[in-house]
């Protein structure tokens, strides 16, 4: 079987929140990265509506651990992210002390999704935790190998779709597990011209299941996903802008990392 | 005390002849025959040319009481029946309790294994198991290898597709539920206006405005107070809520961690089950081992982590490796094995140390700590020998400290503890296993000397009761009947046994005749195996010298020979003083009030006689007699004894009607070390009633032998070493052919006279005399007849005892007269007493 040549992103990166949301994606980013001889960044986002709540008088907040309230100050805050960005720093050097991966550290100030998706297009490829999945929650690594968990590849015809089956492919082989791929599209024939175009693509590697759902229907993506219960889902970054209500509806249901392929 | 030595020196120089009538003086008796001197083996009554054609002795000689005594001790049942085998070293009582107890263990089955193993329930108490002969060996081979197929099948079912994914269902479920209650709080804060945000270190409550955006300080001011009143309660109300969310996740956290574990347990039991079942199927007839497999199998499921976790990096630097501590709990330490025997068990130990009777507990040093665990308890020989026979040297174990505590501790308490002596003491206070003591069914046998029996019996109260039987081993065998040539079989037995060339009838005669000589008496064979071994290999070894193919008798002198000139350093010197006049021992003359005496220096491994001079003088006195040696504390008990014994014949003899009138003092001349024993008293008696009846002694002859209050003389001991001692000094200083040595009569049965002694009396250059009574022996020394009482109760005026008693007489007189005139004196000075005190007053 001829073995095809690693192609594709020359920079990972992986958001991480306030919460630290997004650290649990780390080691699959970092071991994607020394694969693809990309580099690795982690771009830790600031959430702004914290600036403003600690402005006002009422403002508390509630320990994660104990529960306890105490009032909060925007110092008390810059405290706080300070202390959670050298966590993000200390956990990307880890993550990297193995590899010969270049790795950095961005911090941004905004919404933690519009941040992410305004990203995606300037990276190859973008780790998003969903909103959904609460910070703290023992998971498994994406790329630990948990069966029958698969690699969920979103896709579609054109080459960011061509790029995410790829990368999809690559992962679910990292991580020993079944590759799920969802056609994009919106009718059956379609549906099969895009399974003849994908498995093209594979060349038979690999255990392999398709399902389809209509891209217009966020909420059947949704389901498609999560029927299987994925690992790790791909979207290519052409379905994940700003104003993408499927990506908007996959990071609001999904408990899973997101990738965004550029 | 310059003019008592002249009279002496005067006395000395006076003939015998001038001082009494001819029908006063005694001539010597006849000496005891050369053929009672020595009484030699006949090579040609032995029957044989060389040992080569004897087959052996193979059973034990001259030992039937002590055999018969170790056979019922072995077989008889019940508590405190050991044996304490009792004799001199070297006449076979290892060998004969050896050679017995080996016989009787074929008859006895082998007996249970033991092992130690982990207790579940008490760590810190290791459970003894007691299993068939050779299935503690397999025991702990098959906990071996379950431990190791528990170290794959456990990791191997935790990585199972199955686990992980119940596992993770778990998770999932805890994550899911957490997400859940979160989100609901979510929605509800979203509900009444209000955003929940991801603080780094928990949640918030932010309160937002009609454009779904939060407020912002100036437009939170901005509102009415009521409106601004709502909003904190709002988000009050919701903080409120949120608490009482996080609160339950621990509960949730823990119930999680619960179903985690029973699935943990699910999963082991399943990985061990079908492994611990084949070994309860293995071992379902002993009901002990199946417990203790069903409590190994509890404790792997509870602690299934320890087959799961990866070595930690610390483990790997310092702890030696991979390899678990913790699963060491599962091993099996063999502790007894008797595996491949075929009978009971019997062992000599040498050295009977606390730890080698009860076991240890051994220690490992780690990283400057010493640490120790069930398998690290060692056994000792009262578990090995545990239901057969252990023997032990009583003195040994009496050495060593706390050893024979600690023997009839295990006797009496029937089970042997394993503890180290500084717990038995209340000396340690660190933590170390206890383990559970092992029923005790023991024969011990105890090889001792007799003086270490009777001190044992008569002080130790438990000794009696723990040792019931006593196998006491004879030192000499009867030399009548057929015991010569059951004791020459015996002699090429050890010949054979040590592999030494072939002894010549001659040399065997020769050994057999020193075997006399150790025996002391001339109808007896030594039993003194190991003393005749070292002679057998010495005499072999003088003949290798010589290139000889046979042992023969010359060779067997030659070994005598040599042993003794090895070891005389110390009489050659003490010889070469009496030579040369240093040591002052007369041995031609006469002198009144000195007698040659004769001693015995025991050097361990060389005795040899040594002659001294014993002088005595008298003087006016109240019959008492100074024993010069214990006045100065030189002198043992039993020569005290000896010189009491000897005044009270004085006494007794001539003191009948008046009082013993006479101070003495007797003195061992030119001794400086201490003189114990009373085979002197003879010599101590002649020379008193030489010093009395101021009768010339003459010095050619040296006396031995004790004396009775009646006046018999007794058995001494070492008379052939006396007799030699004398005649080695009368040698060097010159044979006159009037020289001898007067010895007790009942001692003529004990001589074996070294060869070129008896070759000396047969040359008529010395003599050796028999004395029954003290009369015999003053008449020989002096020459002078003793005397005995007539009819009128008188001695013979001119005797020895006419003369000693009319001395008497005159001491008792002149002590009279003194008394007198001491009285007149005392009453005259009681009488001026009073004016003199008067006088004195006036003055």
């Amino acid at each position: 079987m001829k073995r095809r040549t690693p192609t594709g992103p020359r920079r990972v990166t992986v958001v991480v929140d306030t919460s630290l949301r997004g650290l649990g994606a780390l080691e699959a980013a970092a071991s994607l990265a020394a694969r693809r001889q990309a580099s690795l960044e982690a771009l830790f986002v600031e959430d702004a509506a914290l600036f403003q709540l600690a402005a006002l008088p009422f403002a508390r907040e509630l320990d994660r651990a104990s529960g306890a309230v105490r009032p909060m100050s925007p110092t008390h805050l810059e405290g706080g992210l300070r202390a959670s960005l050298n966590r993000v720093r200390r956990a990307v050097d880890a993550a990297v002390a193995q590899r010969p991966v270049p790795a950095s550290v961005r911090v941004a100030r905004g919404h933690y999704v519009e941040v992410a998706l305004a990203a995606a297009p300037s990276v190859d490829a973008l780790f998003i935790w969903s909103v959904r999945h609460v910070a703290g929650a023992r998971r498994a690594s994406p790329l630990e190998a948990v069966e029958p968990r698969p690699v969920c590849v979103l896709y579609e015809d054109g080459e960011t779709g061509n790029r995410a089956l790829d990368l999809g492919l690559e992962l679910a082989e990292l991580a020993n597990t079944p590759l799920r791929v969802v056609l994009l599209c919106e009718s059956s024939t379609d549906a099969e011209a895009l399974r003849a175009n994908a498995e093209a693509r594979l060349s038979q590697r690999g255990r392999v299941m398709f399902g389809r759902a209509s891209p217009s229907d966020p909420a059947a993506v949704s389901e498609a996903v999560g029927a299987v219960g994925s690992r790790l889902v791909l979207l290519p970054q052409t379905r994940a802008g700003t104003a993408s209500p499927l990506a908007a509806k996959l990071l609001e249901t999904l408990d899973c990392p997101i990738v965004l392929v550029s | 005390m310059r003019l008592v030595a002249r009279i002496v020196l005067l006395t000395v120089m006076q003939p015998p002849s001038s001082r009494g009538a001819p029908n006063d003086m005694k001539a010597r008796p006849s000496p005891v025959p050369t053929e009672k001197l020595f009484h030699p083996c006949d090579p040609a009554s032995l029957g044989f040319e060389s040992t080569t054609e004897l087959s052996g002795h193979d059973g034990v000689l001259g030992q039937d009481r002590a055999l018969d005594a170790v056979h019922f001790g072995t077989r008889i049942g019940g508590d405190g029946y050991n044996v304490f085998a009792l004799g001199t070293p070297g006449t076979g009582r290892l060998t004969v309790v050896r050679r017995i107890l080996a016989k009787e263990c074929e008859g006895r089955p082998v007996p249970a294994d033991w092992c130690y193993v982990h207790n579940f329930q008490e760590a810190n108490q290791p459970m003894a198991l007691r299993l068939p002969s050779g299935r503690a060996v397999e025991l702990a081979a098959d906990m071996d290898q379950l431990v190791e197929d528990l170290t794959t099948t456990i990791p191997s079912a935790f990585q199972s597709e199955e686990y992980q994914r119940r596992a993770e269902k778990l998770e999932q479920e805890l994550s899911d539920r957490r997400s859940e209650a979160l989100n609901e709080v979510t929605e509800i804060a979203k509900q009444r206006h209000v955003r929940l945000l991801h603080t780094p270190e928990g949640f918030a409550f932010a309160p937002l405005n009609d454009d779904d955006a939060i407020i912002r300080p100036d437009e939170f001011k901005k509102l009415p107070e009521a409106d601004r009143h709502l909003i904190e309660q709002t988000v009050e109300d919701l903080q409120r809520q949120l608490q009482r969310l996080i609160r339950q996740f621990p509960a949730w956290q823990k119930e999680q961690r619960e179903k985690l574990k029973e699935l943990d347990r699910e999963i082991a039991r399943f990985a061990v089950g079908h492994l611990i079942d084949g070994l309860l199927e293995r071992y379902r007839d002993l009901p002990h081992v199946v417990r203790y497999l069903e409590a190994v199998e509890k404790n792997v499921v509870e602690n299934v982590k320890d087959f799961r976790d990866e070595p930690s990096p610390e483990r790997i630097l310092f702890g030696g490796g991979p390899k678990k501590p913790e699963l060491t709990r599962y091993r099996v330490n063999v502790f007894v094995d008797h595996s491949g025997a075929k009978c009971a068990p019997f062992i000599y130990e040498d050295l009977p140390a606390h730890g080698h009777l009860v076991g240890r507990i051994e220690h490992h040093a780690h990283m400057g700590t010493l640490t120790t665990d069930f398998t690290m308890i060692k056994p000792g020989v009262l578990h090995k020998a545990n239901g057969g026979f252990l023997v032990l040297d009583a003195r040994k174990l009496l050495m060593l400290p706390f050893a024979w505590e600690t023997l009839k501790r295990a006797l009496r308490a029937r089970e042997v503890r394993v503890e180290p002596l500084e717990r038995t003491h209340g000396l340690l206070s660190t933590s170390a296993p206890e383990p559970e003591p092992i029923p005790l069914d023991i024969k011990v046998v105890l090889i001792g000397d007799r003086f270490l029996y009777y001190l044992l019996h008569r002080y130790d109260p438990e000794f009696r009761d723990l040792f019931k039987v006593t196998a006491d081993f004879e030192e000499s065998l009867q030399n009548g009947g057929d015991a010569k040539s059951s004791y020459v079989e015996l002699l090429a037995s050890l010949i054979s046994e040590h592999e030494l060339m072939p002894f010549g009838a001659d040399a065997i005669a020769r050994v057999i005749e020193h075997s006399t000589r150790l025996a002391g008496d001339a109808e007896k064979l030594s039993l003194h195996l190991g003393r005749m071994s070292e002679l057998l290999r010495e005499s072999n070894h003088w003949a290798k010298e010589s290139g000889s193919e046979r042992v023969n008798r010359d060779h067997v002198q030659k070994a005598l020979d040599a042993r003794v000139y090895r070891s005389d350093r110390l009489r050659a010197h003490i010889y070469e003083a009496i030579e040369h006049g240093t040591l002052r021992i007369d041995t031609e003359g006469s002198r009144v009030g000195q007698v040659n005496a004769l001693s015995v220096l025991d050097l361990g491994n060389f005795v040899f006689g040594q002659p001294s001079r014993i002088t005595a003088t008298t003087r006016l006195g109240e019959g008492k007699i100074i024993d010069i040696e214990r006045e100065t504390e030189l002198g043992g008990r039993f020569h005290s004894k000896g010189v009491l014994i000897l005044s009270n014949f004085l006494a007794s003899r001539f003191a009948q009607k008046v009082p013993l009138s006479v101070a003495a003092s007797l003195v061992f001349e030119q001794s400086y070390g201490m003189v114990d024993g009373d085979s002197a008293s003879v010599a101590e008696l002649c020379a008193l009633l030489s010093a009395l009846g101021n009768i010339p002694i003459q010095q050619q002859l040296a006396v031995t032998g004790s004396i009775n209050q009646l006046g018999d003389v007794q058995a001494i001991g070492g008379v052939n070493q006396k007799v030699e001692g004398f005649y080695d000094v009368c040698k060097a200083k010159g044979l006159t052919g009037d020289q001898g040595v007067l010895v007790p009569a009942s001692n003529v049965r004990h001589l074996m006279l070294r060869p070129d002694v008896v070759e000396a009396v047969q040359r008529g250059e010395f003599a050796v005399y028999a004395v029954e009574r003290i009369d015999d022996a003053i008449e020989i020394l002096s020459g002078v007849t003793a005397g005995k009482r007539g009819k009128d109760g008188k001695f013979p005026p001119r005797s020895v005892n006419g003369r000693v008693d009319a001395h008497l007489a005159e001491l008792a007189q002149q002590r009279a007269r003194f008394g007198k005139s001491n009285r007149r004196k005392s009453n005259r000075s009681k009488s001026n007493g009073g004016k003199s005190n008067r006088r004195k007053k006036k003055t």
